[in-house]
């Protein structure tokens, strides 16, 4: 079984996989740390500071990790475009991703990117079959893991519990230059 | 109509979030905003804010305000996850372009502007200004 958390970049998915990961005991996939470790990208974008992901090659490498393990979590902003069985989609104050985003030392658009992301919804739009979406705004972590935990025993399903557009209106008209 | 008023170009900018779209007109530049009209100012109902339907009768709504201006030509720019890169299209942002194309104005340019999530790695290569 693959477990997706996805989310924008910033959301907190690797902090809360690793908690998750550890009590439940299950090996957890970052696919931003695999994709540059094992070269399963394309290229290089530069514009973007970025390795176009390979999604032939990262798949194999799963398939490869599914032949010792039963359960996996998939850790990254691509992992509900991996065909998972259940995607978990962290949600987070765009302001605060920003916050976040430009402390990991990311170029202004490259943040104004993310943070447009976020304010459309799009890994949550792009997540397909079953969905649990979570706002971790101000929320502890252990707090957010133990949320997770209760959505997969009971295959939980929720999606649309948050609405920016009007609200961060303003982020949307920057251009990405 | 006079010639000048054929020749005036504006941008539809569509943003189609999960539960709601905002069709945002303004001029060539895009500084200057001419309309701003969202779902939830069309709908009475909170849960159709995003819908196709709402997205219609704003995108109706915002090609009303432009040809009162003189404006009929218009590039659009959409920002809607799910859309052509994907197989299923925002579906308010697709109802929307197909209303203003129906209401008479002539589009020029329709350019996918999505933004797209990127840490060290990207699913995909952004648009190409
Ligand atoms: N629930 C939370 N509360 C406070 N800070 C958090 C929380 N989750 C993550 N963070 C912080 O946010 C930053 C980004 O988190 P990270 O897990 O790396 O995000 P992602 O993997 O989604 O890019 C880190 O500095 C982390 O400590
Ligand atoms: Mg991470």
């Amino acid at each position: 079984m693959r477990i997706a958390i996805t989310g924008t970049p910033g959301v907190g998915k690797t902090t809360v996989s690793k908690v998750l990961g550890d009590k439940l005991g299950i090996k957890v996939i970052d696919i931003t740390e695999f994709v540059k470790k094992y070269k399963l990208y394309k290229e290089k974008d530069i514009d973007m500071d970025s390795y176009v992901i390979d999604f032939e090659k990262l798949e194999n490498f799963i398939k490869k990790i599914e032949d010792k393990e039963k359960t996996i979590i998939l850790d990254g902003h691509v992992s509900h475009l991996l065909n998972p069985d259940y995607t978990i989609v962290l949600r987070c104050n765009p302001e605060i991703i920003k916050k976040r985003l430009e402390e990991r030392g990311y170029k202004p658009k490259k943040v104004l990117e993310n943070v447009q992301a976020e304010i459309l919804d799009v890994c949550l739009c792009e997540s397909k079959g079953k969905v649990y979406e979570i706002d971790t705004t101000n929320r502890d972590v252990d707090d957010i893991v133990n949320e997770i935990i209760e959505a997969i025993k009971h295959k939980k399903e929720r999606k649309g519990i948050v609405d920016w557009i009007n609200q961060y209106f303003d982020y949307l008209t920057l251009e990405i230059k | 109509m006079t010639e000048q008023k054929k020749e005036k170009w504006g941008i539809v900018h569509i943003y189609s979030s999960y539960n709601n779209t905002i069709i945002h007109a303004t001029d060539i530049t895009g500084a200057e905003t001419i309309a701003r009209i969202s779902g939830g100012m069309v709908t009475r109902n909170q849960r159709d804010e995003g819908s196709p339907y709402a997205a219609m009768q704003a995108a109706f709504k915002l090609a009303e305000v432009l040809k009162e201006r003189g404006i009929y030509n218009i590039h659009i720019k959409v920002r809607a996850p799910g859309g052509s890169g994907q197989k299923n299209p925002g579906p308010g942002a697709q109802a929307a372009i197909r209303a203003l194309a129906r209401s008479g104005l002539r589009i020029g340019r329709i350019e996918d502007v999505t933004p797209i999530p990127h840490d060290g790695t990207t699913p995909k290569k952004r648009f190409k200004k």
